[in-house]
């Protein structure tokens, strides 16, 4: 598959599939921490509850976006994965792209 | 003398699962706090201080090998885990602001919760079928066919089941 392909597959990404992945760009985290990190960046507007981020996991690890990093304490942390940072960067272009558009056609919505 | 224990029989059908939530929250806004989950439709409550505590249903179609990471996400959030009927897992949390505490935070995820009901449903019905269909064979005597006639109502049931958990998926949509 190429990169493109790949991209057209999986975009748009939805909003907490996004910030799962966002929460995973610097280093692994455990679910628990994903909850807190997306509700912190997005300045509580944007919540991931445990049953959400469960089912994420699944879809996110099955399609190879993230892997699990280590296991301890009954606590999974995961990291991203190449393929994972590839399509992740393309939905930020995607919603560059998007803002800026937007920005540019807000004084006409005022 | 005043009962700490409560027991209920109560039908809730699998696209209500809202309305069972909301019961469950009823009864401990009143006191009556869930216990346990004895048998199917079977609900044991105790008396405690009235609180506002939300109950959230998650149907987990998956294989529990993984209960443990399963738990523990749940349990990390906050989120008490009551014990199970069939397949829905029964959780709770204190509600504490404004906002009710959600298990599912996007349409998306919730839906998905509904497709998996709704594959076993469906995964389960052509086995329902062809024995309902060997039975219609011996429908000529009378033990036959009155197990013919419950078999049929049970399915129109079944049917009428799936309706709703599709209906429910397309009102989720719409959001």
């Amino acid at each position: 598959m190429t990169e493109l392909d790949e991209i057209k597959k999986y975009l748009p990404l939805s909003e907490s599939t996004c910030y799962i992945l966002l929460c995973l760009a610097e280093g692994p985290l455990h679910g628990y921490g994903i909850m807190q990190k997306t509700e912190a960046l997005s300045g509580g507007l944007v919540k991931i509850g445990p049953g959400t981020l469960y089912g994420a996991f699944s879809v996110l690890e099955k399609e190879g976006l993230i892997v699990m990093a280590e296991s301890r304490d009954r606590q999974k942390r995961y990291s991203l994965t190449a393929k994972g940072r590839r399509i992740l960067a393309a939905q930020i272009n995607r919603l560059e792209a998007l803002t800026r558009s937007g920005q540019a056609v807000l004084p006409f919505l005022r | 003398m005043k009962t700490n224990t409560l027991r209920k029989i109560k039908v809730f059908w699998a696209w209500e699962d809202d309305r069972e939530e909301a019961w469950l929250r009823s009864m401990s806004l009143q006191g009556w706090h869930l216990a346990s989950l004895p048998f199917p439709m079977v609900y044991t409550f105790t008396r405690g201080e009235p609180k506002d505590i939300v109950y959230r249903m998650d149907y987990k179609s998956s294989p529990n090998t993984d209960m443990a990471d399963y738990l523990s996400l749940f349990h990390d959030a906050g989120w008490e885990h009551i014990g199970r009927m069939a397949s829905w897992q029964y959780f709770r949390k204190e509600r504490t602001d404004d906002d009710l505490p959600e298990i599912y935070t996007d349409a998306e995820s919730k839906i998905q919760k509904y497709r998996r009901l709704l594959l076993i449903l469906g995964v389960l019905s052509p086995l329902y079928l062809s024995s309902t269909i060997n039975i219609s064979k011996r429908a000529d005597d009378p033990l036959g066919m009155g197990l013919l006639i419950f078999m049929i109502v049970f399915a129109l049931f079944y049917i009428y089941a799936i309706v709703r958990l599709w209906m429910r998926i397309r009102e989720l949509q719409k959001l």
